[in-house]
C-alpha cells in the first residue's frame, strides 16, 4: 500500500514542494504545478458552496477513487498537504503523516533563516526528514 | 479586586534547575536574528562577527549567572580548569548537556578545541549552497570567547563546520577553535 505523490500547496496555490515516488505515472514538473494550483481552486470552491455556514470548513479533505485516494490537510495558516496513495490505505494513516508533514514544515522551513516564507522549500534538513517519514509508506527509491 | 498579576522572578540563587521553555520560541528568535543581520551585511564573515558579538554580550551574563548558581566559592585560576568549567557548567547550563570532547591541538600551545556533535543552535538550521561556509554556531563560539575572557584568559574563538564520520550525515559536527592570547598563560 505505497504512497504515490506528495504536495505541499502554499497560500495562494502555488506549489512549494512535490516529491514523486516509484509505481505511480510520473509527471513533469509543470504538470505539477498545474495540478496544485487546480486542486487549491477546486478547494476554495468547496468552500463556498457548502450549505452550512461554517467558518472553520476547509472544503474538500480528500478525494476517493477506484485506484487512488487523495487525503488533504490544512492547518489555520492555509497551506495545505496533498497525499496520494492507493486505495487501500487507511485514512488515518494518511492524516498521520500529513500531520507529521506539517510539523516537519514547522521545523525544518520555518524555523531556517534562509527560508523564505510561500516559496519552494529547499533546505536540506527538510528533504533529509521528508525521506525518512516517507520511507515506510513507498516502494522503491524517492524519484 | 485582584491587580493583573505580575509574576516576581525567583532569586537567582533559589533556582538550581532554570526552568525549562519550549525550544520552538528559542528557534524561531535565532532564525530572526539571523535575517535581521543578513539584511544589514555584506558578507559572511561579517555576519559571523555580529553572531560573534552577539554572543559575547550573552557570554558576560552567562557566566555571571552559572557562576552564583554553581555557588563557586573560589576563581578559577587554571587554564585547563577554565576551559573544562566552560565545558561542563556552562554547557550543561545553555544546551542541558556537556560538550562532546574538549581536545588540545597537537604541537600548539595554546590552542584548544571543543567539539559538539549534535549544536542546539543550528538544529533546524539548513545553510543554502551558496553559503556553504558559514557557521551559525558563531554566536556560541562567542559565548565561549567572552566566557573565557572575562574569566582572566584572553582568547579568540572559531567555529567551523567538520564532517561527521559518514560524510552524508548532516548536519555537520561543530568545531570550537580556542587560541589563548600569550597573557592567559599564567604559569609562565
Amino acid at each position: 500500500m505505497p504512497i504515490y505523490l506528495v504536495f505541499v500547496v502554499n497560500r495562494s496555490g502555488g506549489l512549494i514542494y512535490h516529491a514523486q515516488f516509484h509505481g505511480a505515472q510520473v509527471h513533469p514538473l509543470n504538470e505539477c504545478l498545474r495540478l496544485a494550483s487546480t486542486l487549491h481552486g477546486i478547494q476554495q470552491i468547496s468552500r463556498q458552496v457548502s450549505p452550512v455556514e461554517n467558518a472553520d470548513d476547509i472544503g474538500l479533505v480528500g478525494l476517493e477513487a477506484r485506484t487512488f485516494r487523495l487525503r488533504v490537510y490544512q492547518p489555520p495558516t492555509g497551506v495545505q498537504f496533498v497525499v496520494l496513495a492507493t486505495p487501500d490505505m487507511p485514512d488515518e494513516v494518511l492524516l498521520g503523516i500529513l500531520r507529521r508533514l506539517h510539523l516537519l514544515y514547522a521545523d525544518y522551513a520555518l524555523k531556517n533563516p534562509f527560508y523564505v516564507q510561500d516559496m519552494p522549500i529547499r533546505c536540506r534538513l527538510f528533504d533529509i526528514h521528508f525521506a525518512k517519514l516517507m520511507k515506510p509508506h513507498i516502494v522503491g527509491p524517492l524519484e | 479586586m485582584n491587580a493583573p498579576g505580575i509574576t516576581l522572578p525567583v532569586p537567582l540563587l533559589q533556582v538550581r534547575r532554570p526552568q525549562s521553555i519550549h525550544f520552538s520560541i528559542y528557534a524561531l528568535l535565532f532564525a530572526e536574528v539571523i535575517s535581521y543581520f543578513q539584511n544589514r551585511v555584506r558578507s559572511i564573515t561579517e555576519l559571523e562577527e555580529r553572531l560573534l558579538d552577539l554572543g559575547q554580550e550573552i557570554g558576560r551574563r552567562v557566566l555571571e549567572l552559572v557562576w552564583l548558581r554553581e555557588k563557586f566559592s573560589r576563581r578559577e585560576i587554571e587554564l585547563l580548569g577554565a576551559l573544562r568549567f566552560t565545558t561542563t557548567s556552562v554547557w550543561r547550563f545553555l544546551f542541558g548537556k556537556v560538550a562532546d570532547s574538549l581536545e588540545r591541538v597537537k604541537d600548539k600551545e595554546n590552542e584548544y578545541i571543543i567539539v559538539e556533535n549534535s549544536p542546539l543552535f543550528t538544529r533546524y538550521i539548513s545553510v543554502p549552497l551558496d553559503l556553504a561556509d558559514l557557521n551559525c554556531n558563531a554566536i556560541v563560539g562567542g559565548i565561549i570567547r567572552e566566557v573565557l575572557c572575562a574569566s582572566g584568559f584572553p582568547c579568540h574563538v572559531d567555529a567551523h563546520n567538520a564532517p561527521h564520520d559518514d560524510e552524508t550525515e548532516y548536519p555537520p559536527r561543530t568545531l570550537f577553535s580556542i587560541r589563548f592570547l600569550p597573557e592567559s598563560n599564567h604559569n609562565l
